[in-house]
């Protein structure tokens, strides 16, 4: 409206100076006094605020992370050394806020500005200097309310829930127990068979067999009741004896009638030989029964001589169980971090994802998706060249004797086809390490100094780390309910001076795997092998014993009843045979003797009648 | 926010005014990219010191950055495609390989399927819209501020003391 073409307006309003305006060119020149002044603002910034306020920032990202309060003492950088100080970091302990969980004296960082100009984070050197552990703080730290903490969605998160209960379920399942409690109970003369119950597999086989001789028993009573009674074969005896020969025509009567009880007999016979078939067969199934509780009583035993086979006699078994909680413990409160920073690892080296075109790295789609166009010889997004870790304990309390290094580490270890690598030393106190605590064992470490040792390389998520750690001037606390166990257990332990542990750590950051051996486990070991071994021969021949009392009475019993029914049935079954062969014979002697009687009666009156006749005519012939 | 405002007011009087066509043409231009790419990166950089340098009207530039936000989000797929299809196309990919890792040029973010896709079109409106900003201010000119200097309202603002004070105070500062 200010350059209106209204003239009646023009008119009304006061004349300004005539000055026609300078025309203006396309470069905003007014604009760079401003400019130059913003620069200006940023420089002064940068030089009088930037350091105090990273350092402000850096005490409370840090303070959330941890949980609780973080201290910066200093914090300097330099635009162009490209160069980071940071000076007395102080990170409470949230379970002691009195405490600080380590203090570090020096931190040194030089990031690379030829990679710096490209976008690219490239530590070339960096140094951690001066480390102590539990420091007392002049003040108590703040410790962050759970509900505030960055880390209480995490911790909380579905992910983590698992790797946390798969880890502390592992540990619970591997740790829980005592390892020495089968032997202490066998060391003490406990006898470890007396958990025999009726679920063995030969008291099943009695119980069976039992059952099924009633059955038969029910049946062979049957069977046997079914058998000619001795009225009736008395009756058929007299029956044959019945027969009798007074005249010729008799005979043939004779003959039917014993071939009648003949045929009736046989009918009998063929009966009882069929039940004596049954029987036979019956008899055969319960002699391979009884021999099967005796294969079912030996696997019995091979079964329960398994329980008192102690697997902490394997003496890699038993340092697993030894120090596994105890190094796991250490690497457990890492992999929280490790997770929380997953979403910037690399991924495992997979065979799959090594491919020639340019790599995209997936992420949400309303952030797009990321190309990577770099080369065997460019930079990664980050890449930890070289990283000193420095302490020197000279004394003191907290201090900590460590020297680390860590080279190439990586968000992308492809583009440097270099593994990152791990080696440090350290020296470091050790009080209350519980390698066994339960009701009936302790064996702990009251106090020692540790010497540590570890060699390793990383790809990714994967770790191969050598971990080799001796325990030196060690005071144990050693009890055990066994008077046996505590001795086996003091004798080792005096026996060991120094404990070495040499562990490998494997799998992921995730997921490690560990397998531990040390030379505790192995003294423990054979020292219990030597008592053990004696302990438990004699707990397999108290097991035997008890398990042939238990079996063989009942095995016994079952064969007496057996032998008694069988006997029993088979004086009937051959007692019925015989009298029914005798009367079979009886019949068969009773046809010769009626076809003898028969000729008897039927010849002697025809040869006097012939007799007579031949006398006729011989006297009538005149002879 | 006094600034933004300053800048925003600049441009309302530029718009009724009957010059500086170019001007806010260029500055909707702009803002069309800086509306566009969604995130902070070295283009938006120099699309500011352009702003700053070069006389183009600044409150145009970030009203329009404002309006083209929004369409520019739900225009992202789009985006992504147009960005995708770039950057996978394999005969570039040396050049991209070198582009990578130059000093410097990684701040632009081109590797970003989103960024490139939406740098991509907004350079390729960019000239459009200037013209199309030409035309409707012209237009908006001549059909709109005419019109409504005819009314009777505005000719009895005009004639108030009120007005006269802020017409002096403009031609002063």
């Amino acid at each position: 409206m200010i350059n209106s073409t209204d003239n009646n307006t023009e008119n009304e309003l006061p004349k300004s100076p005539a000055k026609p305006p300078k025309p203006k060119g396309p470069i905003r020149w007014g604009g760079i006094l401003p400019a130059v002044i913003i620069v200006a603002i940023i420089v002064a910034y940068s030089i009088l605020f930037f350091d105090s306020n990273l350092r402000w920032g850096l005490q409370k990202v840090g303070t959330k992370v941890n949980g609780a309060e973080v201290n910066v003492g200093s914090l300097v950088t330099s635009f162009f050394d490209g160069t980071l100080r940071i000076s007395n970091i102080q990170v409470t302990q949230k379970s002691r806020p009195a405490h600080n969980r380590f203090q570090i004296g020096k931190v040194f960082f030089k990031f690379s500005w030829d990679a710096l100009l490209r976008a690219k984070f490239v530590v070339e050197n960096a140094s951690i200097e001066d480390i102590k552990v539990g420091t007392k703080r002049k003040k108590k730290g703040y410790v962050v309310p759970k509900k505030d903490s960055v880390l209480k969605e995490v911790l909380e998160s579905k992910e983590l829930k698992t790797v946390t209960t798969e880890s502390t379920g592992f540990i619970k399942e591997e740790f829980g127990g005592n390892i020495f409690g089968d032997a202490a109970a066998l060391l003490e003369g406990e006898n470890v068979a007396t958990n025999i119950k009726d679920d063995l597999k030969s008291v099943k086989k009695i119980k069976e067999i039992e059952q099924a001789l009633d059955d038969k028993e029910l049946e062979w009573k049957q069977k046997i009741a079914s058998l000619p009674k001795s009225e009736e074969l008395s009756a058929i005896q007299s029956r044959l004896s019945g027969i009798k020969i007074k005249k010729p025509k008799d005979i043939k009567k004779a003959l039917k009638t014993i071939k009648e009880v003949t045929r009736s007999v046989k009918g009998k016979l063929g009966a009882i030989k069929s039940i004596k078939a049954d029987f036979k067969a019956d008899m055969g199934y319960f002699k391979k029964s009884f021999q099967m509780i005796s294969s079912s009583a030996s696997q019995d035993y091979k079964d329960l001589e398994k329980r008192i086979q102690l697997p902490g006699l394997d003496t890699s078994s038993m340092a697993q169980k030894l120090f596994k909680k105890y190094i796991m413990s250490q690497l457990g409160p890492y992999q929280k971090y490790a997770y929380m920073a997953q979403d910037y690892l690399p991924k495992s080296s997979d065979k799959k994802s090594e491919k020639s075109k340019p790599d995209q790295l997936q992420k949400k789609r309303s952030v797009g998706k990321n190309y990577y166009f770099g080369t065997p010889k460019s930079y990664p997004f980050f890449w930890l060249q070289n990283l000193a870790i420095t302490s020197k304990a000279e004394g003191s309390e907290f201090g900590v004797d460590f020297d680390g290094l860590a080279q190439d580490f990586t968000t992308n270890p492809k583009v440097l086809n270099k593994k990152a690598k791990v080696k440090m030393q350290a020296n470091y106190p050790v009080t209350s390490l519980e390698l066994v605590k339960s009701k009936t064992t302790q064996l702990i470490i009251n106090k020692s100094k540790a010497h540590m040792n570890a060699k390793g390389n990383i790809w990714g998520s994967d770790l191969a780390i050598t971990l080799l750690i001796q325990l030196k001037e060690v005071d144990y606390i050693v009890d055990a309910q066994s008077k046996l166990l505590k001795e086996v257990l003091r004798g080792a332990v005096n026996d060991v001076g120094v404990i070495s542990i040499d562990s490998y750590i494997n799998g992921t950051i995730f997921n490690p795997k560990l397998s531990i051996k040390s030379n505790l486990a192995k003294a423990i070991g054979s020292s219990l092998k030597k008592q053990l071994k004696k302990k438990i021969s004699e707990a397999k021949l108290k097991l035997k014993k008890q398990l042939d009392e238990k079996i063989g009475g009942k095995k016994k019993a079952l064969m007496a009843k057996f032998d008694k029914l069988t006997n029993s049935h088979k004086t009937k079954l051959n007692n019925a045979q015989k009298a029914v062969e005798n009367i079979k014979n009886k019949a068969g002697s009773k046809v010769g003797e009626v076809k003898k009687q028969g000729k008897q009666k039927a010849v002697a009156p025809v040869k006097k009648k012939a007799k007579k006749k031949l006398k006729n005519l011989l006297k009538k012939f005149k002879f | 926010m006094t600034l933004i405002l300053k800048q925003l007011f600049a441009f309302l009087k530029l718009l009724n005014s009957d010059k500086g066509t170019n001007q806010i043409a260029a500055g909707i231009s702009c803002g069309l990219i800086l509306g566009f790419i969604p995130a902070f990166s070295l283009q938006t950089l120099v699309v500011f010191f352009i702003l700053f340098l070069f006389r183009i009207q600044i409150g145009a530039a970030f009203l329009s950055a404002f309006f083209f936000a929004i369409p520019a989000y739900l225009l992202d797929s789009l985006f992504h495609k147009v960005g995708a299809a770039v950057l996978e196309v394999e005969s570039l990919t040396p050049l991209y390989t070198k582009l990578y890792n130059m000093p410097i040029l990684p701040f632009t973010k081109f590797n970003n399927s989103i960024v490139m896709g939406s740098f991509i079109v907004a350079l390729a409106l960019f000239p459009i819209v200037f013209l199309l900003s030409k035309v409707l201010v012209a237009k908006y000119r001549q059909l709109v501020v005419e019109k409504l200097k005819q009314t009777k309202w505005f000719k009895a603002l005009k004639a108030t003391s009120l007005y006269k004070w802020y017409y002096k105070y403009d031609q002063l500062y």
